[in-house]
Formats: C-alpha cells, structure tokens, sequence
C-alpha cells in the first residue's frame, strides 16, 4: 500500500514520462506522415503507458509485418526512459487504429488452425517467424490444449514457434527422465 | 531527413553536442555519416545492433515519401 503523498508524486512522475513519450512519439511520428496525432490511452497498469496514433496513412507507420511500428515503440522507450533508473521506468507501449488487438486475433486464429493440422496428422509444425509478442500470443492460445504442446526456436528475428503432438511431447519427457 | 535523424540520435546519447551528421547526396540514395562520443558508439547500436536497425528502419519509412533509400553509417 502508497500513502496517499507518494501516490501523488508518482502520478506526477507518469505525467511527466507520458508528456515526454507523447511529443517524442509525435515528433517522430510526423516525419514519416503528415497528419499524425497522439493520444493517449487510458490503461489500468501503473508501469505502462499506452500511446495511439490517429493518421490517414497508417500503413506507412505499420510498415511490413510491423516492423516499423515495432521501431517506433522501442526507439519512444529507449528516448522517454533514458537517464531514469529502472524501478521508475516506464512501459510504452504504441498502437495505431487498433493494429495491435487486430494482430493478436490474426495470429491467434493461425496458431488454432496450425494446432488443428498438427493435431489430426501427429506431426510437428514450424510456424512462420514472429516477434516476442507475437509468438508469446502463440504459446498463450495453446495453452491449454491438452493434445498438443509449443516451444520456439531459432535467433532472432528469424526465431518461430513449433507445435508439437502429445505423442512427441511424451517422448520428449521420457528421453529426459531416462 | 537530417532533423529526424538527428533528433533519434540525440536522444539516445549521453553526450547530444558530440553529434556530427553528414550528409553525401546521391540521386537515388542519400548517405548520412553519423559520428558521436566514443562512449556513445554503443548505445547507437544498441544490443545486437537493434538500436540501429530500428533507427533504420524509421528513417527508411520516412524516406519512401520522397522515394529515396537512405543508408546510416557510423563513422569513427
């Protein structure tokens, strides 16, 4: 529990990060478009501040599979956490028009569709290659699937998700308990 | 190109006086030679050079409206 005091400084604290985050993002951000506008949205976790881009083009900011976005999001936190020493930092998180949650079901239908495959043929799949959250959402959905398990392999940025069948899962486990 | 360049760059480093651009004007390319404090040469590049390729890849992002590639070195 915060006293009431501390929470206040803090909140100030966030203030400040998010100002920082925001013009830092919109500077940036009206290089590559000319109409971009930052909001910021409200999220419940005190550690993480989440920033949307409002643009007519948004595909130049998305880029290929992302990846500028991807960019855009790690250069804002490297920018708006330097000189802040880590229990301060803060998570930005940038998401334009929805992008993010529209990805996340992209690639959740995928992964159950790969799973199904693996499931009626028994054999391995290599999913295409994904980044952190991405493949983080792969392993999220499968979860629970009591037939199958999920592991990634690979190096960066060419590090992809497999899926395997119960059957190999077991054999796996055995070699390693022999 | 240089302002956004420049404004990445400074906001990455220790030392943002230390920044030096260069800009070599081709017709289908540009080259910008980045020089900063040696002590910053790391924190350009990052781990595993992710700092940079991101800078890369929003610098060429912001490139494509003109048509043009745009190359980033760090020169010593």
């Amino acid at each position: 529990m915060k006293e009431g005091t501390d929470l206040g400084n803090i909140n100030d604290f966030k203030l400040s990060l998010q100002r920082k985050a925001q013009t830092t993002l919109e500077k940036i951000v009206n290089f590559i478009v000319e109409d971009g506008e930052i909001q910021v949205i409200n999220n419940e976790e005190a550690d993480t501040i989440v920033l949307g881009i409002k643009t007519s083009n948004p595909g130049a900011l998305i880029g290929r599979h992302g990846h500028t976005l991807d960019a855009l999001q790690y250069i804002v936190n490297i920018i708006t956490n330097k000189e802040i020493e880590e229990p301060e930092r803060r998570k930005i998180i940038v998401d334009i028009e929805g992008y993010k949650e529209r990805r996340e079901d992209i690639v959740s239908k995928y992964a159950r569709e790969k799973a199904e495959i693996v499931k009626k043929t028994g054999k391995k799949i290599a999913l295409c290659y994904m980044n952190a959250v991405e493949r983080r959402i792969v392993h999220l959905v499968l979860q629970e699937e009591p037939l199958l398990s999920t592991y990634s392999e690979g190096k960066e940025p060419f590090r992809r998700v497999i899926i395997v069948p119960e059957e190999n899962k077991n054999n796996i486990n055995n070699t390693e308990e022999e | 190109m240089r302002e956004l360049i420049e404004l990445i760059i400074k906001g990455i480093v220790d030392n943002p006086n230390q920044v030096e651009i260069n800009e070599i004007i081709g017709e289908k390319s540009s080259i910008f030679e980045i020089k900063v404090d040696p002590n910053d040469i790391g924190k350009v590049i990052g781990k595993q050079g992710r700092n940079i390729k991101s800078i890369r890849t929003i610098v060429n992002a912001a490139a494509q409206k003109d048509d043009k590639r745009v190359v980033i070195e760090i020169v010593d």
